[in-house]
């Protein structure tokens, strides 16, 4: 038998040859890797974007103090109550909103912007002022027997929804779910819509889209979300309408790519759009934004395209009076 | 009774004695002061998410203490053989029973009351308001879950051929319970007989662990639980707890101490 330290000897030399030759291969494995980000999404990998959808619906848990259906509840669906709320304006009160939703009323202290609903239209919001039947939130079924019944009085069985500066309780799940998807730009736009509305804190909601729009250049909700920061909060109508059509853009640029046009968020962008120029007394310019949208309604669908007409007549006739 | 006392003295003193709690304790709260270090768009009155993370955090640490404390008691002693002397006092099977748990019970009662403590200092400092009732409602019906958890892990460590085979399985039941416990009948309507009526008989036959996981309320500042339902509550772990013991005592009576 060989003495040991030459078959030591041979071994290191082994081990030294095989790592020469792995050592490039290596390396352009962990490559790829390292450019999709930092520890966490290295460490996840996929996983992350479950974890973040978990944690944007905490957020709205935390939005209803707890009164949330568990997945076994009849009533869950899909829609996040706080998604849904950021869905359109604050300040112009409701753009987008399904009329024909069933269960939804409301009272004259609503605010309405009647721009014509898309086809289907999820989005619901309301001022602050709104009074409304409880509808599709409310999960809660008559108890089936004593045991489920006793049990309702250790959790909290009251819709109710965090208002004002209480809001702010739904803001580190919205934190750590933009640190797990940054390319959910979703959680961006919601958080954006709560601090700079019920907040009144509109640096922290620039901030907050500066971010996203860092890690989604292309996202035409985040430059809406801003354009509507900049007119509503800032009231800096040009910076509002130079982001507005940035947003328009990228979504004429997104249509193109992917021949998939997205009318509820073209909608709101036109109509956003419209809305200031016609603020600013642009009659002209706001009726053209309105002819683009109408432009891109689908046609078997006549309602909303003769409201938009007739939207459209008004301007242009406000135009020439001017 | 005072034999039941002195044996339940003695597994307390196990509490302080062991780092379990020690270690249990310094980890949540290093985790729970990190998280309360940071803040959240320069916002540093939430403080839900930080009772949430606390009460996660205290939750996990007593069901552990109990769960492993309890597991290992008559094992323990029968491995070390100590329970020949122990029995010999004279102390009967029943009152090892009854002592071992009640010691547990009131050790994790103790750990408890210090995670509480702190629970109150972290988030009164935060939001400058101590609601005391809630907290008191919450730890009084997490004890009293635990009590129902300890009586299983002492029938589980006479049934079950090793301390952490019997842990395991208490963890998987107790886990299951809490999550899936309250919509078992639910799931059970949703399918065919007789499967159906199977997840009935055990949607009534489980002891309903869910109802004392009352954190929620104390997170999102809910008023008080009627005090007639946390009675009942208590009244219903008691009514369990001391179910598992007795089946515990009759598992314990026909075992050889030997083996």
């Amino acid at each position: 038998m060989p003495a040991p330290g030459y078959i030591l000897a041979l071994l290191l030399a082994a081990g030294a040859t095989l790592a020469t030759w792995l050592q490039p291969r290596a390396s352009m494995w962990s490559s790829a890797r390292a450019n999709s980000g930092n520890l966490l999404n290295i460490v996840m990998g996929d996983a992350r974007r479950m974890f973040a959808d978990h944690f944007f619906t905490k957020a709205d848990v935390y939005f209803h103090s707890g009164y949330y259906p568990s997945i076994f509840d009849q009533g869950r669906t899909n829609e996040v109550h706080i998604a849904e709320q950021a869905g359109t304006d604050v300040a112009a009160g409701h753009e987008g909103h399904d009329h024909s939703e069933p269960g939804h009323q409301h009272d004259a202290s609503c605010q309405h912007d009647h721009a014509p609903a898309a086809a289907s239209e999820p989005e619901h919001v309301h001022s602050a002022g709104c009074q409304h039947e409880p509808h599709e939130h409310e999960y809660l079924k008559p108890p089936r027997d004593w045991i489920e019944a006793f049990g309702r009085n250790f959790f909290n069985t009251k819709h109710t929804e965090l208002t004002g500066a209480g809001a702010h309780e739904i803001l580190p799940w919205l934190r750590v779910a933009a640190e797990l998807d940054p390319q959910r730009v979703e959680t961006y736009t919601v958080a954006a819509f709560w601090l700079r509305g019920e907040m009144k804190r509109p640096q922290d909601a620039e901030a907050f889209l500066r971010d996203g729009q860092r890690a989604n250049p292309d996202s035409a909700e985040i430059l809406l979300e801003l354009g509507q920061l900049y007119r509503d909060n800032y009231k800096d109508v040009a910076r509002a309408r130079n982001l507005l059509a940035l947003a328009d853009r990228k979504m004429d640029a997104q249509e193109k790519k992917t021949g998939e046009l997205d009318l509820p968020l073209k909608r709101r962008i036109l109509v956003s759009l419209s809305r200031l120029e016609e603020a600013e007394g642009n009659f002209t310019a706001a009726s053209q934004h309105l002819q683009k949208l109408h432009d891109a309604l689908p046609p078997e669908n006549p309602g909303p395209r003769h409201e938009l007409e007739k939207q459209i007549a008004e301007l242009m006739q406000k135009s020439r009076g001017k | 009774m005072n034999t039941v006392f002195a044996i339940a003295s003695v597994t307390i003193k196990e509490l302080y004695r062991r780092k379990d709690f020690y270690v249990l304790f310094v980890l949540s709260a290093l985790i729970t002061l990190m998280a309360e270090a940071g803040t959240f768009f320069h916002d540093d009155k939430i403080v839900r998410y930080l009772k949430e993370l606390c009460l996660l955090l205290i939750w996990i640490s007593a069901l552990v203490i109990a769960v492993t404390t309890a597991a290992r008691q008559i094992p323990a002693e029968r491995e070390q053989r100590t329970i020949f002397p122990l029995l010999a006092k004279p102390v009967t099977r029943g009152q090892v029973i009854a002592g071992k748990s009640l010691g547990c019970w009131l050790a994790a009662g103790l750990a408890l009351v210090v995670f509480y403590l702190f629970l109150i200092a972290v988030c009164g400092s935060r939001e400058h308001a101590w609601p005391l009732l809630n907290y008191l409602q919450a730890a009084w019906l997490q004890w009293m879950f635990l009590g129902v958890v300890i009586a299983m892990a002492v029938l589980g460590s006479i049934v079950f051929a090793a301390p952490s085979s019997n842990a395991t399985i208490l963890f998987v039941v107790v886990i299951g319970i809490l999550l899936l416990g309250g919509h078992l009948n639910q799931v059970a309507l949703e399918r065919p007989e007789p499967m159906r009526s199977v997840l009935y008989a055990i949607y009534f036959i489980i002891p309903h662990l869910e109802w004392f996981d009352v954190r929620a309320l104390v997170i999102h500042d809910q008023s008080l639980i009627a005090w007639w339902a946390v009675a009942a509550a208590s009244a219903y772990a008691i009514v369990y707890a001391v179910l598992f013991l007795f089946a515990a005592w009759l598992a314990f009576r026909r075992k050889a101490l030997n083996t």
